[in-house]
C-alpha cells in the first residue's frame, strides 16, 4: 500500500529548513529510547546546518513530498570494508516520517528507493542502525527482511 | 461520588466512625436451605462430587451449577484511587467494598473486592487469567492512566467474560448518556457538532472512543491534555506514539480538529457546542471567558470531583445553557452508578463474552431513552439514582445488545431480561431491607440527618 501522490527524491536547495524540521524530530524520538541520545537545547541551527549538508551532498539523502511538503526522509552513509567481498556498505542511520503520513508506506518506499540507487552506486549490503530500544524501528526493518547484524556497545566517559 | 458535604455534614469523621462500627460493608450469606446438618451431604461431600465432575467434563456447566453466573470480581491495584492518587491496594480496598455493595444493591450482582500488588501491566493481566474461572465477570477500578487502557484492551482480548473499567466506559458511558439528550434540548445534530474533551485520562480517551463509534466523526473533535490539544504535529507527538499510543491515536484521527498545534485553549473553545471537562478538580480550571467563546446554547459538562472545573451558574453566566457535573446536590449529575450495575446485570444474565463499545452505547442511549420519557429539560438530562427502574432497562438494553452481537452463551428478549433484572435487583432489595427492620444490620451509633 503506497499513498498515491507521494513523490520520493533528493532533496532541494530551498528545502533546507523543513528539512531540519524532520531532522530534529527523528533525534527527538530517539531520544525516547536512549539517554545517549539527548538532544541538545535549541537544536534549530545545528539541525539546519546538517540539513544543508545533506543536501549538498554530505552522505546520500532522498526525501519524500507530499504536494508541497515534505512528510520523510531517509539518509544514510556508506563504509568501505576493503577486506570483505561485499567491501561498500551503505547505513541507513535517519529514517522519519511524519505522523500524519504513517501507515501508508512511506517509509517502506524511501528504503526501496534508496536500496536501488545505492546497489546502482555500487553498494553490495545495506544496514541501519537504531537505538537497541527502538522496537519501532526493529519491527519495521524485520519485517522487510534486515536481520540482526551488529551489536554496538556503549559505554558514557 | 466523594462529594464535598452539602449542609455542615463531616462525611470524612461519619464514614470513618461507621466503617469501623460496620467492620466493613459485605459479607457472604448462603442462598440454600441448610435445615439439619446432613444436608451438607448435598452442597458440600460427597453430593458435591458430582456436580464437580460434570463441570470438569463441561467447564461452561460452572455458570448454572455454580453462583458464577452472578459473581464478580472488582479489581484494583490502587494506583489511581478516587482523587487520591497511588494509595496501594489496602488503601484502596474501603473503595472496591463500596462500590461492591452498589454492585449488589442496584444490580443484584454478587461482587467482592479484589486488591492486589500486581502493579506490573503484565503480572496484572495474569492475574486476571489465573482467576477468570472464578468469576462471571471482572470490574476494573481505579488503575493509572495510561496502563489501564492497555490493561482493558488487552484483557478483554484474552478473557471469556466481561472485562469493564468502570472509570473510563462506566463514566463514559453516562457522559454520552447526558450528551445525546443535552443535543436534543438545544436542538443541535450531536453529530454535526464541535465538541472539545478537556482531559486525556482514562473518562475522555474513553468517550472519544465511544464518540466515535457513536458517528461522530473525529475531526469534529478536540482532545486537549494538561499540555494542549492532541496533534499530529504537536512537538511531543513521537513521545506519544511509544509511551501513550491512545493519545497518539487520537492526535492523529482528529487531526487537532482543525486548530494549529500550539493553539491555546481559548482557541479550541471558540465556536464549541459541547465541552466535557474531565480534569481536575475546579473551581477556575475552566475559565468563564472560555464558555463565553463558544457556540450559542453551549452544553457544559464539568465532571471533575469534588468540585467541578466551572460551577454551574458560573458556566451560565458565561452563556452555557446545558450544565452538568458529578456531583449529587447539583442538578444533571453524571454518575457511572446509573450504569454499571445495569450493565452487568445484563452481560451476566445472557452470560456475554465481553462487553462491547456498542454495549456501552445500548447503555448510553437507554439511560438517555429512560430521561426523554420522564421529560428532559435544562435541568433533567439524566436519571437520577432513585430511580430504580433505570437499572433494569439498562440491563435489558445491554443484553439484548450482547445477543444482537452474537457474543450471549444466552438468548434473551428485552422484554424478558427487563422481567428478570426486576425480579433479581426487586428481591435483593426486599432481602437487604428484611435484615434491616430485623435490626440484623444495626442501626447506626451515629448519623447525619437526611
Amino acid at each position: 500500500m503506497y499513498e498515491p501522490g507521494i513523490v520520493i527524491r533528493r532533496p532541494l536547495p530551498e528545502e533546507a529548513e523543513e528539512l531540519a524540521g524532520l531532522i530534529i524530530r527523528f533525534y527527538r524520538f530517539n531520544e525516547e529510547f536512549d539517554p545517549a541520545w539527548s538532544v541538545i537545547r535549541d537544536a534549530e541551527d545545528k539541525a539546519r546546518e546538517v540539513a544543508k549538508s545533506y543536501i549538498e551532498g554530505n552522505g546520500f539523502t532522498l526525501v519524500a513530498t507530499s504536494g508541497e511538503r515534505l512528510v520523510g526522509y531517509l539518509h544514510a552513509i556508506t563504509r568501505e570494508y576493503p577486506m570483505l567481498e561485499k567491501s561498500v556498505q551503505a547505513v541507513i542511520t535517519e529514517l522519519y516520517v511524519l505522523p500524519t503520513h504513517r501507515g501508508k508506506g512511506i517509509a517502506t518506499k524511501l528504503v526501496e528507493e534508496a536500496i536501488k540507487e545505492l546497489a546502482k552506486q555500487g553498494v553490495g549490503v545495506v544496514t541501519s542502525e537504531f537505538p537497541t530500544a527502538n522496537f519501532v524501528a526493529e519491527k519495521f526493518y524485520k519485517s522487510r527482511g534486515f536481520r540482526p547484524y551488529t551489536s554496538i556497545y556503549l559505554k558514557e566517559v | 461520588m466523594n462529594e464535598e458535604s452539602k449542609g455542615k455534614v463531616d462525611w470524612y469523621r461519619l464514614s470513618v466512625e461507621l466503617h469501623r462500627f460496620y467492620t466493613g460493608k459485605i459479607e457472604t450469606i448462603p442462598k440454600v436451605p441448610v435445615r439439619r446438618i446432613k444436608d451438607f451431604a448435598i452442597w458440600y461431600t460427597p453430593g458435591v462430587a458430582e456436580p464437580s465432575r460434570r463441570i470438569a467434563q463441561d467447564p461452561d456447566l460452572s455458570f448454572e451449577l455454580t453462583n458464577r453466573w452472578n459473581f464478580i470480581a472488582v479489581v484494583s491495584d490502587g494506583t489511581r484511587v478516587l482523587g487520591l492518587g497511588k494509595i496501594g491496594p489496602e488503601g484502596a480496598y474501603p473503595v472496591m467494598e463500596g462500590k461492591s455493595l452498589i454492585f449488589k444493591f442496584l444490580g443484584g450482582v454478587d461482587a467482592i473486592p479484589l486488591v492486589h500488588r500486581a502493579r506490573d501491566p503484565e503480572k496484572f493481566l495474569e492475574l486476571l487469567e489465573t482467576i477468570e474461572p472464578t468469576f462471571g465477570g471482572i470490574n476494573l477500578e481505579d488503575i493509572e492512566s495510561p496502563k489501564c487502557f492497555y490493561i482493558l484492551d488487552e484483557a478483554r482480548k484474552r478473557l471469556n467474560i466481561p472485562v469493564w473499567h468502570d472509570d473510563q466506559q462506566g463514566t463514559a458511558a453516562v457522559t454520552l448518556a447526558g450528551l445525546i439528550n443535552a443535543f436534543k434540548i438545544v436542538g443541535k445534530d450531536i453529530r454535526k457538532s464541535r465538541i472539545v474533551l478537556f482531559g486525556a485520562g482514562a473518562a475522555n480517551i474513553a468517550l472519544y472512543r465511544l464518540l466515535k463509534a457513536y458517528g461522530v466523526p473525529p475531526s469534529n473533535l478536540v482532545v486537549l491534555d494538561s499540555k494542549g490539544v492532541l496533534h499530529p504535529d504537536r512537538w511531543d507527538i513521537d513521545k506519544l506514539m511509544v509511551k501513550h499510543p491512545w493519545k497518539y491515536q487520537i492526535a492523529i484521527e482528529t487531526g487537532g480538529g482543525g486548530l494549529k498545534p500550539g493553539d491555546p485553549v481559548e482557541k479550541a473553545m471558540e465556536g464549541a457546542d459541547a465541552l466535557v471537562a474531565a480534569s481536575r478538580p475546579g473551581p477556575g480550571v475552566i475559565k468563564k471567558e472560555w464558555v463565553a467563546k463558544m457556540a450559542k446554547d453551549a452544553i457544559v459538562f464539568a465532571e471533575a470531583n469534588p468540585v467541578p472545573e466551572i460551577w454551574p451558574w458560573e458556566a451560565k453566566e458565561a452563556g452555557a445553557r446545558v450544565v452538568a457535573t458529578g456531583r449529587s446536590d447539583l442538578p444533571n449529575q453524571v454518575n457511572n452508578s446509573l450504569v454499571f450495575p445495569g450493565v452487568f446485570r445484563g452481560v451476566l444474565d445472557v452470560r456475554a463474552k465481553t462487553i462491547t463499545d456498542t454495549m456501552a452505547i445500548a447503555a448510553a442511549e437507554e439511560l438517555a431513552k429512560f430521561a426523554e420519557e420522564k421529560g428532559i429539560h435544562e435541568e433533567y438530562i439524566l436519571p437520577t439514582m432513585e430511580e430504580w427502574e433505570v437499572y433494569p432497562r439498562v440491563a435489558a438494553a445491554v443484553a439484548v445488545k450482547a445477543v444482537e452481537e452474537g457474543l450471549a452463551r444466552k438468548t434473551t428478549t428485552y422484554k424478558e431480561e427487563l422481567e428478570r433484572a426486576r425480579r433479581i435487583i426487586g428481591m435483593t432489595r426486599e432481602k437487604y431491607q428484611l435484615l434491616w427492620e430485623k435490626g440484623y444490620i444495626p442501626r447506626p451509633p451515629v448519623d447525619y440527618e437526611a
